[in-house]
């Protein structure tokens, strides 16, 4: 039954884990290259550059990422995606200003006078006001569990599993929440984090009765079943 | 006017763009391009698949590390000095691994659904298959379909646990022993270890 935490949400484009959206087979099996042209090597590094720097996290670039237009996702590769996001992320966060990186960009182009096609449309930073509890008792192995939501826009719990129940398989630590970390409201507190073990049959009548999925989630995104 | 192919001119309108905002962030001291040469050489050149293949053979081969890997994968690697040769990158610190072990009776395969969270301080960036919609979405309600398109087909007899990875634990499969290895040293096991099974995908 939907309760307000697990009503739908609109359909966003990084959720496909389930989906039966991509039904076709997976591509690239033999392909061992990691990188494919020059550039994306680039991208890749200059996010790590930037995050060991500690200039935006993991999750600040993720959420530029999930708010490509839902209609572009999918047209574009990965590594234009983190493109993309990069070059939201460095305005956003005060890095350069937007003159800046408009600026760098005409000087690079100018030797190739080729028609650009338009770059990705991301939606703009919202701010959200996001409350979270200071602290949690965390739960034990073994507890039985239903997965909801997390609290903010920027959240790791997969559609597939929302609603869904399970058990604790492991507590991996205290990590902090990337929800709270996007609303940059994350204040260096932490909260457990959890292996729950799903029965595949539970999120999937279709799969097999043997098979079980196992889904890290964090403290906020479980509830506790009786 | 210059003719290009469409491809072409793509690559260099990227090619431009990551430059030119490397160049800003250039400007004001926050990125060095040589630090950018150096990360690309790590994560191209100097992590990969063969630094798990190492950990999965002396796996093999010592029950004691066997143990304390499957215990505390992340402790194991700290201990072990994983990346002892000329790592500057800081990527160490962020990894925490997860080892989840092959038996008789289970197969583990690994899948982040929301992005491409994947073991990459240890085995480089992730295979183009590994990033796919198609692997995102199937693997972890299909998983034994997406295992037959690697080749690998799992038993009716055989559970599959499928790890959606999308928070701040990475996992690596310690898959079983091949038989008939019987006195073979730690380095010929480890070329034995593919790189797809090292997330599941081969048995």
């Amino acid at each position: 039954m939907d309760t307000p935490e697990t009503a739908a949400r609109p359909a966003a484009p990084h959720q496909l884990g389930g989906a039966d959206a991509f039904t076709g087979p997976v591509p690239g099996i033999d392909d061992a290259e990691r990188f494919h042209e020059g550039w994306e090597a680039r991208v890749f590094a200059l996010y790590r550059a930037l995050t060991d720097r500690r200039l935006f996290t993991t999750d600040q670039h993720r959420d530029a990422v999930e708010r490509i237009d839902a209609g572009q996702y999918h047209e574009i590769t990965y590594f234009e995606r983190w493109l993309a996001a990069i070059e939201r992320v460095v305005v956003e966060r005060g890095l350069i200003t937007a003159e800046e990186l408009d600026a760098a960009q005409q000087r690079r182009f100018a030797g190739h006078d080729d028609d650009h096609p338009a770059p990705p449309h991301l939606a703009e930073y919202a701010p959200q006001d996001l409350t979270a509890p200071d602290t949690v008792d965390p739960l034990p192995v073994g507890t039985r569990v239903r997965l909801v939501d997390g609290l903010g826009r920027h959240h790791r719990l997969p559609d597939w599993a929302r609603g869904r129940s399970g058990t604790i398989h492991a507590v991996r630590g205290l990590f902090e929440l990337p929800d709270l970390i996007v609303a940059e409201a994350s204040e260096g507190r932490r909260y457990p984090l959890y292996a729950v073990a799903i029965p595949a049959r539970a999120a999937f009548p279709d799969a097999h009765p043997a098979d079980v999925v196992y889904l890290d989630a964090y403290h906020p995104y479980l509830r506790q079943e009786a | 006017m210059h003719t290009h192919d469409a491809p072409a001119v793509r690559r260099q309108w990227l090619t431009d763009r990551v430059g030119a905002v490397e160049d800003a962030l250039a400007a004001r001291d926050l990125v060095d391009p040589a630090a950018i040469d150096d990360i690309i050489d790590l994560y191209r050149d100097r992590l990969g698949p063969q630094r798990g293949a190492a950990l999965v053979a002396r796996a093999w081969t010592d029950p004691g590390f066997r143990a304390r890997l499957l215990r505390d994968a992340t402790e194991v690697l700290t201990e072990f000095g994983y990346d002892g040769r000329g790592t500057t990158n800081s990527a160490l610190p962020f990894l925490r691994l997860v080892v989840v072990e092959n038996t008789a009776d289970v197969h583990n395969l690994v899948v982040c659904t929301l992005c491409s969270c994947y073991p990459l301080a240890l085995l480089g960036p992730p295979p183009r298959w590994y990033k796919s919609a198609e692997y995102r979405d199937r693997a972890v309600r299909r998983p034994r379909e997406v295992l037959r398109e690697f080749g690998t087909e799992i038993p009716d007899d055989v559970q599959v646990r499928v790890w959606d990875s999308t928070a701040d634990c990475r996992y690596l499969v310690l898959p079983q022993r091949p038989p008939g290895t019987q006195g073979r040293t730690a380095e010929e096991l480890a070329a034995l270890v593919t790189p797809n099974s090292l997330i599941g995908t081969e048995r």
